[in-house]
């Protein structure tokens, strides 16, 4: 069965609205800036904040009911505009899917100074996002780490093809964490200046706030509702490295194995790939060489396939960065090109894929893969294809 | 393709009468016992509940080596969990605070990360298929099947462990007065060839499917009828009009109400196709450990009976069912 997306929503450090997002990813330019004076560390890590966020409108029926945390709020502003622009009508979004990425949940409820109004609950996004918008079919929340946006959007697509759903909201957010922050910060691992995945002095990731959103749905209920399909997912592989909690297994033949999985839907090299590469030099060279092996098991070449690492101008968006991931794939399908990577004085040498430069490259080939990896070895990658 | 539960394994701190909570309840627990005298230090509570669970339910023991090669390939791990985090986060938000970031120590690092329970189950099993957690409040436990099965169903393993783990947060004030307790619990699920083919050894019944769904409030506060009607139609379809079918709905206390809802849609769904509730007037158990309570009810209930459905309500108004039934019949 054919998965395509018929809704694209954004909220990130650019602002609200994919509009937006795309606009900056083109741009090239965004650094961070230090966070809030209020974060309650000594020094203000970088951050590539997103505006504080409007909730649309009321929930219905929740007054006085559970707290809305910051992810919360933004995942309201994507789903609001991937709602929209998907044009899901209220008797459609009864049935409809719910899949949320997020690592931390609305972590900022637990993070309040005082210690007498912390918050436990973080992880009820879902449930807030669902009453919201009155998304009545399958709602679940998944933490795979790093990579739980690109679960949330495999799992929507699994439940569409296995007949659970006709047509799923896939969503992934998250915000500033003074924890999440302050032990990277305590690891070494945050680059003080700002997040340059390509560059060859790259030290370390930045964390970004964010939240997108993607309608999935079947092509055929994409078809009787009228919706205009604006990629379609080609195939998407799952994968653990059972290695360490933290660090990915050297080799990256799990990470492989998930990317040769979703390139199996294709059977096409794919024209660029949205990787997860953050900036942590070791972690950026493991996923590298394991697209690049899966890149040429189906006949292809590394360095003919656009490598593209959005985190440069936009963070470390966590839960949400495989959501994103997709958002852009399916942006430079649209579009035909690839943006250029930020920050880059030296490429790095040791990176086998293409890496676009100075202004967006064209898209050569109508397919784009994309690739998320997370604590505890968790990978996912998906494959996405033009339409129309 | 149906599927067979092929073991299971459970650690439960059972509720204790008022005043007999405190910090000496955790030693309800012997990490020791379960996962011999090294290896778990670093640790937290829900990871060691977790591979206590998961390795009886997988019938290895805690220093088994990890599967390798196309054995792990197709082995995969699901986790339930809703408080993974929440107690070793507070005491690092102190710490950051009060110390600042020098004084987080490295191997407390992981645990502040939701998948670590999942994800230490699946360093230790060697499974990597995938390693997914779900972290809805309450219905975690049982979404993990439904996943699991879904996942079985998509060849994307051949055998899964479905796991919940959870510590219930001690919140500011000690463990005084709690209505939810710790408990982790497991089983593991692989696909059944084919009904007429015997059941594994050991085996219990089988799982036929699950489903999920969210029943929003209305403007004025009351679950919305129309999504509850239509959850109940989608769970009772999961036995297609069988008779004297046992129907477990389990919530929180604070639940009760809508999880009495959810077991009279049930019924009288049901009763429209021809089929019945062996106890209608059943009462809606309360779920006290969190998100590891529906698969503590699934897992009671698969020892006793082939065929069943279990459901879990959360206060927020998510449900997830499962159905049990017997593999080896079409």
């Amino acid at each position: 069965m054919t998965v395509v997306v018929t809704g694209l929503g954004a909220v990130s450090c650019f602002g609200s609205g994919t509009a937006a997002l795309w606009e900056g990813l083109l741009r090239a330019e965004r650094r961070p800036v230090p966070a809030p004076e209020t974060c309650g560390l000594p020094t203000r890590p970088p951050l590539y904040a997103a505006p504080d966020p409007v909730l649309p409108s009321p929930a219905p029926g929740t007054p006085g009911g559970e707290p809305v945390g910051r992810t919360g709020a933004l995942l309201a502003t994507a789903v609001t505009e991937a709602v929209g622009d998907a044009g899901l009508t209220a008797g459609e979004l009864l049935d409809a899917g719910l899949t949320v990425g997020t690592s931390l949940g609305d972590i900022d409820l637990a993070e309040t100074p005082g210690a007498t109004d912390r918050y436990p609950a973080t992880h009820r996004v879902t449930a807030g996002l669902a009453g919201r918008f009155g998304i009545g079919g399958p709602g679940h929340t998944l933490s795979t780490a790093c990579s739980a946006g690109a679960y949330a959007v495999g799992w929507g697509a699994e439940l569409i093809g296995t007949g659970q759903a006709d047509i799923v909201v896939a969503c992934g957010g998250d915000a500033f964490s003074r924890v999440a922050i302050g032990t990277l910060q305590r690891f070494g691992l945050v680059d003080p200046e700002c997040c340059r995945p390509f560059d060859v002095d790259r030290a370390g990731m930045v964390t970004g706030e964010g939240a997108a959103a993607v309608v999935l749905e079947s092509a055929g209920s994409a078809r009787r509702r009228g919706a205009r399909p604006r990629a379609a997912l080609a195939g998407h592989g799952w994968s653990c490295d059972a290695h360490h909690p933290m660090a990915p297994e050297p080799s990256g033949e799990q990470l492989s194995r998930s990317v040769a999985r979703a390139l199996e839907g294709t059977g096409e090299v794919p024209g660029a790939v949205v990787l997860h590469r953050a900036g942590v030099a070791g972690n950026d060279a493991v996923e590298a060489e394991a697209v690049g092996r899966a890149v040429a098991a189906v006949g292809g070449t590394a360095a003919d396939v656009a490598g593209y690492a959005p985190k440069a101008v936009m963070g470390h968006t966590a839960g949400a960065a495989g959501v994103f991931g997709c958002v852009i794939a399916t942006l430079i399908l649209l579009h035909g090109v690839v943006p250029p990577n930020a920050h880059v004085t030296t490429p790095d040498p040791g990176c086998p894929l293409g890496i676009p430069l100075g202004g967006p490259a064209p898209l050569t080939r109508p397919s784009v893969l994309v690739s998320g990896t997370g604590f505890g070895g968790n990978n996912a990658a998906l494959a996405w294809r033009a339409v129309g | 393709m149906t599927t067979v539960i092929t073991g299971t394994g459970a650690v439960v701190e059972e509720p204790r009468p008022a005043g007999e909570d405190g910090p000496g309840a955790a030693g309800w627990f012997d990490p020791a016992a379960h996962l011999g005298r090294r290896g778990w230090k670093y640790f937290g509570p829900p990871t060691r509940y977790l591979l206590a669970a998961g390795n009886t339910a997988l019938g290895r023991r805690h220093d088994e080596p990890p599967l390798t090669g196309g054995p792990a390939e197709r082995l995969g791990v699901v986790t339930g969990t809703q408080y993974a985090i929440a107690d070793v986060h507070r005491r690092m938000d102190d710490t950051l605070t009060t110390t600042g970031v020098g004084g987080i120590g490295p191997a407390e690092v992981p645990a502040f990360s939701m998948n670590t329970p999942g994800s230490q189950l699946a360093i230790s099993t060697g499974a990597r298929a995938f390693s997914v957690t779900l972290t809805n409040p309450v219905t975690g436990g049982l979404e993990a099947v439904q996943f699991a099965v879904s996942a079985l169903r998509a060849g994307r393993a051949d055998r899964v462990v479905v796991a919940a783990t959870d510590r219930a947060p001690t919140g500011e004030d000690g463990r005084e007065e709690r209505e939810e307790y710790d408990a982790a619990a497991a089983l593991v699920l692989r696909g059944h060839p084919a009904p007429g083919s015997s059941r594994p050894a050991g085996a219990l019944t089988g799982i036929t499917g699950g489903v999920s769904r969210f029943v929003p409030r209305r403007a004025d506060g009351a679950r919305d009828p129309a999504a509850l009607a239509a959850a109940g139609r989608r769970i009772a379809a999961l036995v297609a009009g069988a008779g004297d079918v046992p129907l477990v709905v389990s919530g929180p206390a604070a639940a009760a109400g809508f999880g009495h809802a959810v077991l009279e849609a049930v019924t009288a769904s049901l009763r429209e196709a021809g089929g019945s509730v062996r106890d209608p007037a059943g009462a809606v158990r309360e779920a006290r450990h969190c998100a590891v309570s529906g698969l503590l009810e699934l897992i009671a209930l698969a020892r006793t009976e082939a065929t069943g459905v279990v459901v879990s309500v959360s206060g927020s108004g998510h449900l997830t069912a499962v159905a049990l039934g017997d593999p080896t019949r079409s």
